[in-house]
């Protein structure tokens, strides 16, 4: 069975991107412009791996992802791996997502990004 | 004989006798006074025989008058008042001799001038040819003898006696070439000129005017008046001045005195016709009045004879205090001394001038401005130059005349000291200039023009004008150094708010950076994944749109490289600073690997040389690659300023428990002036826009805050090297184990 993927970012262009380039790469994706429609999302949809961005309206991506992380312990009982992925961040956000995930700075190369999610996604396994 | 003296029933009073008395004991008075000045001068001895002789011929002639018979009058006439008489031109002869300084060369004529006039007086004791013994002439004023013809001779004798020493006066006043001196003999030549009027005494006998009063006691008064001042304080004695007021004080006690005298003695009878028994009211009257007013027409006679006498100096002193009260308004140091220079040089009329400034850094007096100066001049005096010591202590302008004169006198060292520091510096006359106590300068004159002395009024008028120019030049000096300041406060302002704008715009580029790396890392993204992914399908690709696809991912790396330096300029600090074991090797090597690339581009060589690679300090290693990446900066700009090629080292080693870092360069160094104010923060030597001034002091402060220091050496021309010393971790730890198992 095919990971599921969810990718946040308020970028149209990143989430088509990223989502085309795992879906190529065997992936299924799942995609959110903001924080609180992720959560949403996440509360009736299986997810193996997020991608987030940090900078995101509102409530940003490791807030975001922290409260994610959360909700799927207190109802699966799992936890679920992030991998951040910023354009240009405050350092101290920077610092507090590499606590919950991988952080790559975008733009990044496919190979070095899959290689990522295909290691990130295997240790989960 | 003598027993006569004794009784008084052999004297009354006549009032005509004492004036002529009081003469007599003023002039002893006076010369014991000049005496007692220098007993060892001969020139204060001979006066004071000048004035023994003159005394005991006036003070024994007013017993004559005083005589109620002949035999007592004669008697006293003979014995003493003529032993004065005869005694006073030998006196007057040593005297102008030692006045002149012809003393050793013309001993035996005046020894011989004494002998002489010893003989003429024994005979006028022992025979009766010279001096009738047993009759006298009787007069109003009193007794007078009667001389025969054996007296004849002596007359010539006194005649010759005259002539000799207004001829000695004369000849040594026309050798003289001293100002000073030449006033001197100009002052006795003058003075004996009037005493010498004195044998009016003689008229009466010789021409037979009954009538007439001797009185040449008064000129004989002034004469010794006259001298003796110009022997005591002759020094800066303006002579015309001098004998106008005592002109102008005798001419007026004259009146006050003599016209209720005449009155008193002459008019008797015609005043008794109006005033009866009362006759002497009259008299008395007048004295009153006339004594009154005596004192106010001496002092208009006296104001009015001075400012006629004195046009000149009056002239130059009032332009001068004008002057000084002008200087307050000059606010430029170098103006205000060239005016005070020109304003004396030209008003006083001298051939030159110059001003002497205390200069506080060097501690001496240095040549600040001339006027007219043709010989080489001393440029700075010492604090400690005698002269300087002279003036800080007396406080008053020094003569280069009176010094001469001093050292002719008596072989002092110091006034010997003085007297050749004033002809070093050409210098007649020097002012010292005093604020609160303190000289903070001196003022130079040379000699009058008109080779007139200086006198006291005007070194008076100086000494104000020296001090009204020291306040003067500290304003200036005050007003100069405001300026100066808020010129330099002025230039800091700018240069700090073009450095402020400066450090604005850098901000503002950072927040703009980083904004622009956001929006911009977005699309990128999205054109090299999809770049990418197409490149991965590369067998389905024609070889064109293979090399195009390879065109696009390559100009978006590039991209990518732009705005991750734009984002690594616009790196803002971490909130929090962690602390933690920092490996100053990798610190250096990390900062390497960035910089290496850009210095090359400037052709230089970055290198590191450490002997291990483990120089543990604790401390951020962001902050220490802050200081690093500075500091190789730094370095690139000062080669790149002088050459077009270069070498920066960075160098590790362990040092007494520290770690020293050293970045060294062979750029163009730092010169002395600013190498303590390098870490001043926006202290720059870059232009504006190619340095804030802020980087080395974040750099000192960084290391302050790491318990360490930055210092640096620099050759100009040759490079710099910064040393930064950090306590090592090594100790530290083991210092911490060594407490925790405790």
């Amino acid at each position: 069975m095919p990971k599921n993927i969810l990718v946040i970012d308020d970028d149209g262009l990143v989430t088509k991107s990223v989502c085309g380039l795992l879906q190529n790469n065997g992936f299924t994706t799942d995609d959110s412009e903001n924080g609180p429609d992720a959560i949403e999302l996440v509360k009736d949809t299986h997810i193996d791996l997020i991608v987030a961005d940090i900078r995101l309206p509102g409530m940003n991506g490791v807030e975001a992802v922290k409260q994610i992380k959360e909700l799927l312990k207190a109802k699966h009982k799992m936890d679920v791996p992030v991998i951040f992925i910023t354009g240009f961040s405050d350092p101290d956000v920077n610092a507090e997502a590499q606590k919950l995930g991988r952080l790559i700075y975008k733009p990044f190369d496919n190979t070095n990004f899959l290689d990522i999610i295909n290691s990130a996604v295997e240790t989960e396994t | 004989m003598f027993n006569q003296l004794l009784q008084s029933s052999n004297f009354y009073f006549s009032p005509y006798a004492i004036p002529v008395m009081l003469v007599g004991i003023l002039i002893f008075l006076i010369g014991s006074f000049v005496l007692r000045q220098n007993f060892r001068s001969p020139v204060n001895f001979s006066f004071f025989c000048v004035c023994l002789s003159n005394g005991i011929w006036l003070f024994t002639v007013s017993f004559v008058y005083l005589s109620r018979f002949t035999e007592t009058a004669n008697f006293i006439y003979r014995y003493f008042t003529f032993f004065g008489v005869a005694a006073i031109m030998p006196s007057l002869l040593f005297f102008i001799s030692s006045w002149i300084g012809s003393l050793s060369r013309r001993k035996k004529f005046i020894i011989a001038n004494f002998v002489i006039s010893l003989i003429f007086y024994v005979l006028a004791v022992t025979t009766d040819k010279m001096i009738a013994p047993d009759r006298m002439r009787a007069y109003f004023w009193g007794y007078y003898p009667v001389y025969l013809p054996l007296s004849i001779p002596f007359l010539v004798f006194f005649l010759i006696q005259v002539l000799l020493s207004v001829g000695e006066l004369y000849s040594g006043y026309k050798k003289e070439l001293a100002p000073l001196k030449k006033t001197q003999k100009k002052i006795i030549l003058i003075a004996s000129l009037i005493g010498f009027t004195a044998p009016i005494d003689f008229l009466p006998k010789l021409i037979n005017l009954p009538w007439l009063y001797p009185c040449g006691y008064i000129s004989m008064f002034i004469y010794i008046l006259l001298v003796a001042y110009a022997i005591v304080r002759y020094r800066l004695m303006n002579i015309t001045l001098t004998i106008t007021r005592t002109g102008i004080f005798v001419a007026v006690y004259m009146l006050v005195l003599g016209l209720p005298f005449l009155l008193l003695t002459m008019g008797k009878s015609w005043l008794m016709q109006f005033l009866g028994v009362n006759w002497w009211v009259g008299p008395l009257v007048l004295l009153t009045v006339l004594a009154t007013a005596g004192p106010f027409i001496y002092i208009y006679l006296q104001k009015r004879a001075e400012s006629i006498l004195l046009r000149e100096q009056l002239r130059y002193r009032e332009t001068l205090r004008q002057a000084a009260r002008e200087m307050a308004r000059i606010h430029k140091l170098k103006k205000l001394l060239n005016l005070i220079v020109h304003i004396v040089t030209r008003t006083v009329v001298i051939t030159h001038s110059a001003i002497y400034l205390f200069n506080e850094k060097s501690h001496k007096f240095i040549l600040e401005a001339s006027r007219n100066l043709k010989k080489p001049q001393i440029t700075a005096l010492d604090e400690e130059n005698s002269l300087i010591r002279w003036l800080k202590d007396y406080k008053e302008p020094l003569v280069h005349e009176d010094l001469r004169r001093k050292c002719e006198e008596e072989a002092n060292p110091l006034f010997k000291a003085l007297e050749s520091q004033l002809r070093l510096l050409n210098a007649e006359v020097v002012v010292p200039g005093f604020l609160r106590d303190s000289l903070i300068g001196i003022l130079i004159l040379g000699k009058k023009r008109s080779q007139k002395l200086f006198n006291a009024e005007d070194l008076n008028t100086f000494a104000l004008l020296a001090n009204q120019a020291a306040l003067a030049v500290e304003n200036a000096a005050i007003y100069e150094n405001i300026e100066e300041q808020v010129r330099q406060r002025t230039e800091e302002l700018m240069q700090v708010q073009k450095q402020l704008i400066q450090a604005e715009k850098l901000a503002t580029v950072g927040t703009l950076a980083g904004g622009v790396a956001h929006e911009i890392n977005n699309p990128l993204t999205a054109v090299l994944t999809n770049v990418q992914m197409l490149l991965t399908d590369a067998a389905s690709l024609d070889k064109d749109s293979k090399e195009s696809l390879e065109l696009i991912e390559e100009a978006t790396k590039r991209c990518r490289t732009i705005v991750q330096k734009l984002m690594a300029y616009a790196k803002k600090p971490t909130r929090e600073q962690a602390v933690s074991q920092v490996n100053l090797y990798e610190v250096a090597d990390k900062t390497i690997a960035f910089l290496e690339f850009q210095v090359a581009q400037d052709n230089i060589i970055l290198e590191l040389e450490a002997k291990e690679k483990e120089y543990a300090v604790m401390g951020n290693s962001n902050e220490m690659e802050q200081v690093l990446t500075n500091l190789v900066l730094n370095s690139r700009d000062a080669i790149k300023q002088v050459k077009r090629s270069g070498r920066i080292k960075i160098s590790l080693l362990k040092n007494n428990n520290k770690v020293r870092l050293e970045v060294s360069d062979n750029g163009c160094g730092i010169p002395k002036e600013v190498i303590n104010k390098i870490f001043d923060p926006f202290f720059t030597t870059k232009d504006v826009g190619k340095g804030t001034g802020l980087g080395l002091s974040i750099c000192h402060s960084i290391i302050e805050k790491h318990k360490g220091t930055i210092s640096v050496q620099s050759i100009l021309g040759k490079g710099a090297t910064f040393i930064i010393e950090i306590p090592g971790l090594v100790i530290e730890a083991a210092y911490a184990k060594k407490h925790s198992r405790n």
